[in-house]
């Protein structure tokens, strides 16, 4: 027993060092960002439109916005957009080249639509600067009650910088606070795409 | 030769266990962000999410060890596989749960609502969670059926379709893991890691316990020839068929059987041979122990039969020298024995020390004394309590004089094996030499 004990401990060791070694944990980031592959809740929220993410205030949850969202992604005004977080990105190469097309345009600050979660609205703004977000603020987010508002804090500048680093509305969410996340998600995209990015 | 091969198969399993339960952990590991501490019920969801992946992989390990894949079969043998899937599942078992109410009260906790509420919010709101939530509580009913106390006041028939059940729970909880696990989301390896995973033990399982069983029964048209009364409730079953040498079957193994007659195809059944088998025949032996066999009296002649197997590696090639075979039985436990006697070669003498409770249990008695006017093989009978007749050191001596020098089988309950091998071990014979197989699977 001892013997195989052993081996097992060994393989245990084993596969935790070689994978580390090939790809380190990063802590401080999210998630790589070789990260091409878009959440599957988020999905429709990166092609979202305007009358998605109407500023009602019925606390309607994230998630059956998420289902609306998937009948207007046949607009043509959207989908046509160049650079929007379409669901399947061609290739690398195709979407640098319309970026490129665009960068002279987008520049200037622009406010997201407002996205009704369960917690509160949460609306993302930000500032282009040659086709790059180069800032990004959050006007509005949950604060309702103190633990919203914990939450808030300690989840959005996260969201914020994560933006700037992945620079598009293709962020991971948070775990524990979900629907805040989501909500973020949906109002950037739309931000990103009156910005025509 | 042939032990050194089993014997680097089954590190190999170790190693390889070892490597997926690393890659399982690092599957948590590189994608851990900061989000993950921010505060006391984020770190309880990530906690979560540590059980969730270490009790899914222990439960595919389990699982594989009972998906009857020939080399781990015949490198680490069926019983000891079955008694650390038993061992193991338990806990894979409270990892989920753990999983279930530390992911429930983390969420909570970030969203200001009642664990419960949660827990329910979560089931109805997030994709493929509700079959999830069933196949958890599949998980759950297989557990408490499997619990001792249980176990024991249920048929054999209930516990093995609940237990069917389980394939069905895991399946159903592996799309929420896929589609909701911060792990797995915009981590392609990650997932083809656990795909992979969870596809090798589809895999196995449709190869080993269905498509190889079916394949073979067919092949060999095995139906039952002949149904022999050995006893009060003992009775010898035999089962004819094409090319039985090609099945590679030893005396000392067992299969499970199934009857395909109108009131029992549904149900399989492990019993050991109890005669080497020729090319045509296989023969095993029951006692009513179990719901069903103590019906098999009446099973019919000419029912066809379908198998699992062989079984095991309770065998005569396991024998490093034999200069001398001490084979030791409790009870029903003597069948395997009795098969393995035809394999020894003749010129062997064998020793036979027969444990049963009363005489009534003395199974395939009449057969055992006819062996011995026919070669080289001494009966002893311990008919009696445990106190009665101690297996120890110097009781085996006793019986058998040349104990220290000879390969050692038991088969029978636990209590028996241990006896027996403590009783070898303070005798001086090499680990090597003693073969056991607990009964605890067989005739339950």
């Amino acid at each position: 027993m001892i013997r195989k004990t052993a081996f097992l401990i060994t393989g245990t060791v084993a596969g935790v060092v070689g994978v580390l070694s090939y790809n380190p944990p990063q802590l401080n980031s999210s998630i790589a960002s070789s990260n091409t592959e878009p959440l599957p809740e988020a999905t429709p929220a990166n092609s979202p439109s305007a009358q998605q993410v109407t500023p009602d205030n019925s606390p309607s949850p994230v998630n059956s916005k998420v289902k609306n969202a998937s009948k207007p992604s046949t607009d043509k005004a959207i989908t046509s957009k160049p650079a929007a977080e379409a669901t399947t990105q061609p290739t690398p190469a195709a979407s640098k080249t319309e970026t490129s097309k665009t960068t002279a345009s987008s520049s200037g600050t622009f406010a997201g639509e407002t996205a009704v979660t369960r917690w509160g609205p949460v609306q993302v703004q930000v500032t282009i600067a040659d086709g790059k977000i180069t800032d990004v603020t959050t006007l509005q987010y949950p604060n309702g009650d103190r633990k919203s508002l914990k939450i808030s804090n300690q989840v959005i500048p996260w969201l914020q910088q994560e933006v700037l680093k992945v620079q598009s509305a293709n962020i991971s969410g948070i775990s524990g606070a979900t629907y805040t996340s989501m909500g973020f998600r949906n109002s950037l995209a739309s931000a990103l795409q009156k910005a025509g990015l | 030769m042939k032990a050194i091969r089993k014997k680097l198969i089954g590190d190999q399993a170790f190693l390889f266990t070892g490597l997926g339960l690393g890659f399982t952990f690092t599957v948590q590991i590189t994608t851990l962000t900061s989000g993950d501490f921010a505060d006391l019920y984020a770190i309880i969801t990530t906690i979560s999410r540590f059980f969730a992946l270490t009790g899914s992989y222990l439960s595919i390990i389990g699982l594989l060890l009972i998906a009857r894949i020939p080399w781990i079969e015949n490198a680490l043998g069926h019983d000891r596989l079955v008694v650390w899937h038993r061992k193991a599942m338990p806990y894979a078992l409270y990892m989920i749960t753990f999983h279930v109410l530390l992911v429930g009260l983390g969420y909570a906790g970030a969203e200001g609502e009642v664990i419960g509420y949660e827990l329910w919010l979560m089931t109805t709101t997030y994709p493929w969670m509700l079959p999830a939530a069933v196949g958890f509580l599949l998980l759950i009913l297989a557990g408490i059926t499997s619990y001792k106390n249980v176990r024991n006041s249920i048929k054999y028939e209930t516990w093995w379709v609940i237990h069917l059940y389980t394939y069905l729970g895991v399946a159903l909880s592996f799309m929420h893991q896929i589609l909701t696990g911060g792990m797995f989301i915009g981590h392609p390896l990650n997932r083809a890691y656990w795909i992979g995973l969870y596809l090798s033990v589809v895999f196995s399982i449709v190869t080993w316990r269905i498509i190889i069983p079916v394949a073979r029964s067919i092949r060999h048209q095995l139906v039952i020839s002949k149904v022999e009364v050995e006893g009060p409730g003992v009775v010898s079953i035999y089962v004819s068929g094409k090319n039985i040498s090609k099945l590679n079957a030893q005396g000392g193994q067992f299969f499970n059987w199934r009857f395909l007659s109108k009131d029992r195809w549904h149900e399989s059944h492990p019993f050991s041979l109890s005669a080497a088998p020729t090319n045509n025949e296989l023969r095993f032996t029951v006692k009513a122990l179990g719901d069903s066999s103590k019906d098999f009296v009446n099973i019919k002649i000419g029912t066809r039969v379908v198998i699992e197997g062989p079984y095991g590696i309770f065998t005569r090639d396991m024998a490093r020298q034999f200069k001398h075979a001490t084979l030791i039985g409790g009870g029903v436990g003597i069948t395997p024995l009795r098969a393995i006697i035809d394999e020894i070669p003749d010129s062997t003498s064998i020793d036979v020390v027969y444990r049963a409770r009363n005489h009534d249990d003395l199974v395939l008695k009449a057969e055992l004394d006819e062996l011995t006017q026919r070669r080289n093989v001494k009966i002893h009978y311990l008919v009696g309590s445990r106190v009665e007749h101690p297996i120890n050191e110097f009781s085996l001596k006793k019986y058998v004089p040349r104990f220290a020098d000879s390969d050692v089988y038991v088969c029978g309950p636990q209590g028996l094996i241990d006896d027996v091998v403590s009783a070898c071990k303070s005798a001086g014979i090499p680990k090597d030499r003693v073969h056991h197989e607990a009964f605890l699977y067989h005739a339950q």
